[in-house]
């Protein structure tokens, strides 16, 4: 076991490889999503950044009433939480997750799917790589989300990659009658100085009280 | 002796109605006696996590089950979601007890029986074995 600040590497890095060539940044699309949900929709974001940068862009909006569900903790069982809320929940029930996330277990999807309903929308934040923790890979760069996905039984399957796409497809995938499944191709980097989400207390209570 | 139609009705008694887990070879029949309100996952953690989810948009304790092999499946969102200490979500767990002291069970099981109850106090969560009716109308 050891220490955080306890271990270094004797000789620097060399510059690392550009992860991948994808096209979008996370914190320009989560404030689109976020500009295009009905704000009393269940939003239920991931570990890593996407939940951290979620948490910055609601700050700034003040008066974007969203109340979204943090997973702090418990990497790969957004889709699962998420599914446990749709069981019982007439809202748009919107899943934001990373690939990371996804690959840890992915079994999930299965009953996502079978159970989630037409108000289910899974969001994968794809940049194939464990961000938030520096950049390394996920060794999945090579997976076909879209057969994976219709494989555990989504019944659409939309796909982002650029700006020009972004908000088109984005406003199909949310109209769209669930269990659906976008990926949208995710460029490395977040904002400097990004934060955390505080009180947990306060975000279990106002996600409850929707 | 405990009957599985006795917890379950124990349990409705105290609005405790939706159920999610892994089958165990303890609680087998868990699964097929009972009728809505049941989903039957993957693995623990997810179990784990459905539950919460399905608190956080209900405000009803959910029951989750599993075999104590299962539980190492389950820490992780035991202790970085649920615990008291995160965001302090409840359910109840019905934990089948391989390997269990008085038992005679496989290495693997044995291994897992021995420090389950320790693992469950490192996780912060009561538990009892229920030997009998008067021990589950006790908790």
């Amino acid at each position: 076991m050891i220490e955080k600040s306890k271990i270094k590497t004797k000789q620097k890095l060399k510059q690392k490889k550009k992860i991948n060539n994808y096209k979008i940044f996370r914190y320009n699309f989560i404030k689109q999503l976020v500009n295009s949900i009905n704000i009393k929709s269940n939003i239920i974001s991931s570990t890593g950044y996407t939940s951290r940068e979620l948490d910055n862009i609601l700050s700034l909006k003040k008066n974007l009433k969203i109340s979204p569900f943090y997973m702090v903790g418990g990497m790969g069982h957004t889709a699962s939480l998420t599914l446990g809320v749709s069981l019982k929940s007439n809202k748009q029930n919107i899943c934001l997750d990373g690939d990371g996330s996804l690959l840890m277990h992915a079994g999930s999807l299965g009953v996502v799917t079978k159970f989630g309903g037409k108000k289910f929308k899974y969001i994968l934040l794809r940049n194939d790589s464990h961000e938030s923790v520096g950049d390394q890979t996920t060794n999945s760069e090579h997976i076909n989300y879209k057969m994976l996905s219709k494989s555990f039984g989504f019944q659409s399957y939309f796909l982002i990659t650029n700006e020009f796409n972004l908000k088109g497809v984005l406003k199909k995938f949310i109209n769209t009658s669930g269990p659906a499944f976008l990926e949208v191709r995710i460029k490395s980097g977040s904002i400097n100085n990004l934060g955390r989400p505080k009180n947990l207390k306060l975000v279990k209570k106002n996600f409850m009280s929707k | 002796m405990i009957y599985i139609e006795d917890i379950i009705s124990t349990l409705n008694k105290k609005k405790i109605n939706f159920f999610t887990g892994v089958p165990d070879s303890i609680l087998k029949n868990l699964p097929f006696k009972l009728k809505k309100n049941h989903i039957s996952v993957n693995n623990e953690g997810t179990a784990i996590s459905l539950a919460a989810g399905y608190y956080l948009a209900t405000k009803k304790i959910p029951c989750v089950y599993m075999q104590n092999s299962g539980l190492g499946n389950a820490i992780n969102p035991l202790i970085s979601i649920t615990n008291k200490n995160v965001y302090s979500i409840p359910s109840i767990l019905i934990i089948g007890w391989r390997g269990s002291p008085n038992s005679k069970d496989e290495p693997q099981h044995q291994a897992k029986g021995k420090i389950t109850k320790d693992i469950l106090k490192l996780l912060g969560i009561k538990h009892c074995v229920i030997q009998n009716k008067k021990y589950l109308l006790k908790f």
